[in-house]
């Protein structure tokens, strides 16, 4: 049995989720490859942005070694339930996110942190005024694409979710799914249009935001 | 292709050789999708097949040589393919409805005799686990059971077969569906999933991690054949005949039972 | 509170060169010139401590602001200095209010800068909708709202013409005499190095000399 309306709700709870939970990655990371160097930077870049090249389905079973019964974090118990699907989309999407967000904190001048600073406000408060909100629209444009990645996310979660009605079978999978049934028509041509909606409002979505980080940049003309 | 077009920043001098180097990557890239050479002898064939098909297509190249393509989905995703009209000779089929499916519309032809292979349903277990316990108690026991997506034969013989042992309503709050048998393989194997069930031919590919702890009964769920046509449109028409024909001979029967087939 | 009372010692190495500075100088009101490029803008760059490419050693009101050698460096917060950058660098996410105030300065007190500076009306607009004069003013007042014991103005009046300048001048002496506040300024209009300096250093090739900016 497959519900189209419930792999809807499943894909947008996998996706937001995925998305809020990649923000503070997303921002230490990106922030740390943007304005530091350090021993060992290229090594974990690499590491953060490996998802994107490798095939999902890579990804999936790496993540399966680590968090499956037998890996060495095995007794968080995450395999073939919601945490998985999660998981599984906040590490396909991660690259995109963090990958938005350094080239955001990149775009900050770092003249406007020095002039914060030299007003007597601490590094901190600096980052938590001026650095942050400066690069904030760069990182929600991340975050809409990493949304919209979470929603196609397929490869990664059939290894680790496996493909659950109700509980991992998100849109991918259902339309997946329905495919192989000769009554899948309907179905699927429900999912499609509904993806193809998301998709659009996503896209709107990244465009507004990065018209307004361009605008939140601009100083005088 | 914005690859090509000059960068201001780009000398003048590197420009030239970097754009051949481009083209020549492109003109590669096309030429392998879409050579000039004859059409190679196309297998499409059920994804239970991947490890025997390559197998009897080298027996079989002694006899009649040539180059050999192979395209291995789900039995009914290479139908709808053929339907599509892509390019292919003989269709193995592990699901006697789709076979007939293309049968009937004229799509594929084979002579008498065309289930060439059967095959059994097994329940497994990690190969450290006990297997004598009995199917009831096995899948009791376990936390998880794997199965394959209920729209694959491999997913639809099993739910038979559970609802003939009238335990499918019973289990399937623990279910969890694998896309295909491999997957489902690879969990058990792995150890995430206490029990699984996946085709006998599976079970010995990793016989190593997986051990067999009860085989159903074929009445239970209807007989898994393998069968063979030849695409009505293939370019390899006596190729593909011949392929068939091979298929029943001893030589072909000893690899099918090498890999846990029984052949017919 | 002790006086400016500035020493440094200190090599600045910027844009692929080098600028050696050695500075006593007893005066609170203190003028640098010297030709665009000279180094200027990275002196008082060195002095609000948010460039540390300078090597050698910074002292001032009594207290080493740097010392490669010893490895001291002092933060900009506790140097407590206003410095106000060439350009400007308004936070352009914020108002013009909101940069006058960003130091943690009351709304009575941007209201009062704003006020003395010209800027009213002016609070509730973005940086990108101010004028050149008008940000340059917005950007003099955030450094003043700080409470600085040494105000940094780095060629402060660039994008101010006749009588917008000598008004602004006067906001910055008033303010200087007020709260007994130190200036530095780096500039290359004499008029204006003799109207708010009673000191004067003139950077001439690679090094800073005592010279007064005229001639």
């Amino acid at each position: 049995m497959v519900d189209p309306a419930t792999a809807i709700r499943l894909s947008l709870i996998v996706g937001l989720l995925a998305t809020c939970l990649g923000f503070p990655v997303a921002v230490a990371a990106g922030w740390l490859l943007a304005r530091r160097h350090f021993v060992g930077k290229t090594a974990l870049s690499t590491l953060l942005l490996a998802p994107l090249v490798l095939p999902p389905v890579v990804t999936g079973l790496l993540l399966l070694k680590a968090f499956g019964a037998r890996g060495p974090l095995g007794g968080l118990d995450v395999p073939f339930t919601l945490t998985a699907a999660v998981l599984a989309a906040f590490t396909v999407g991660l690259p995109l996110y963090i990958m938005a967000a350094r080239s955001a904190f990149e775009a900050v001048d770092p003249h406007y942190e020095e002039v914060s600073v030299s007003l007597g406000v601490s590094p901190w408060a600096t980052f938590r005024r001026i650095t942050l909100p400066l690069a904030l629209p760069g990182i929600l444009a991340g975050a809409v694409l990493t949304f919209a990645r979470a929603l196609g996310e397929f490869g990664a979660t059939t290894v680790l979710a496996g493909n659950i009605e109700g509980e991992t079978r998100t849109m991918a999978l259902a339309v997946y799914t329905l495919l192989e049934m000769p009554e899948g028509e309907e179905g699927i041509t429900f999912l499609a249009w509904v993806s193809i909606a998301i998709a659009f409002v996503a896209l709107a979505g990244y465009e507004l935001t990065v018209r307004w980080q361009r605008r939140r940049l601009e100083t005088r003309r | 292709m914005p690859a090509l077009q000059p960068a201001p920043s780009v000398p003048g001098t590197v420009l030239g050789p970097l754009t051949l180097i481009a083209l020549s990557l492109c003109w590669g890239a096309a030429s392998l999708g879409c050579g000039g050479e004859p059409a190679p002898f196309r297998i499409l064939a059920a994804s239970s097949l991947t490890e025997v098909v390559p197998e009897l297509t080298t027996a079989f190249s002694i006899a009649v040589p040539g180059a050999v393509q192979y395209s291995f989905a789900g039995t009914n995703r290479l139908a709808r393919q053929i339907e599509e009209g892509a390019p292919a000779d003989v269709f193995l089929s592990a699901n006697t409805r789709w076979d007939e499916y293309l049968l009937e519309r004229g799509l594929t032809q084979n002579g008498q005799d065309h289930v060439f292979a059967e095959n059994h349903l097994v329940l497994i277990v990690p190969s450290d686990a006990p297997t004598d316990a009995g199917l009831a108690e096995i899948l009791r026991s376990s936390r998880r059971i794997g199965l394959a997506g209920e729209s694959v034969p491999a997913g639809q013989y099993a739910d038979l077969a559970l609802t003939e042992a009238g335990l499918l309503e019973e289990v399937r709050p623990k279910v969890v569906r694998g896309d295909n048998v491999s997957l489902v393989l690879h969990w058990v194997a792995t150890g995430e999933l206490g029990a699984g069930i996946v085709y006998q031919t599976d079970a010995r590919r990793r016989a190593g991690e997986v051990s067999i702890a009860h085989t159903f009964d074929v009445a239970a769920h209807g007989p898994i054949e393998y069968t063979a046509a030849v695409v009505t449109e293939a370019h390899h028409l006596d190729r593909g005949r011949a392929f068939l024909d091979f298929l029943r001979s001893d030589e072909a029967h000893e690899v099918l039972l090498r890999h846990g087939f029984s052949p017919r | 509170m002790s006086g400016l009372g500035l020493t440094m010692n200190v090599r600045i190495r910027f844009d692929s060169r080098e600028l050696e500075a050695q500075i006593e100088e007893s005066s609170e009101h203190l003028a640098i010139c010297g030709p665009s490029g000279s180094g200027k803008s990275s002196l008082l760059r060195v002095l609000a401590g948010v460039d540390r490419r300078g090597e050698g050693k910074v002292e001032a009101f009594g207290e080493v602001w740097q010392d490669t050698d010893g490895g001291t460096f002092l933060a900009p917060g506790p140097r407590r200095v206003g410095w106000v950058p060439q350009d400007g660098l308004l936070f352009p996410h914020l108002s013009a209010g909101d940069n006058l105030g960003y130091a943690g300065a009351s709304r009575d007190r941007v209201r009062d800068m704003a006020a003395r500076l010209g800027l009213d009306g002016l609070l509730d607009r973005y940086p990108r909708k101010l004028s050149g004069g008008e940000a340059q003013r917005v950007a003099l007042g955030r450094a003043l709202l700080s409470r600085p014991r040494l105000l940094l103005l780095d060629e402060p009046f660039a994008a101010l013409d006749g009588e917008l300048k000598s008004r602004v001048a006067s906001v910055v002496e008033e303010v200087a005499a007020e709260g007994s506040v130190a200036l530095v300024l780096s500039t290359h209009d004499e008029q204006l190095a003799n109207r708010l300096a009673s000191a004067q250093l003139r950077i001439a090739g690679d090094r800073v000399k005592r010279l007064p900016c005229t001639g």
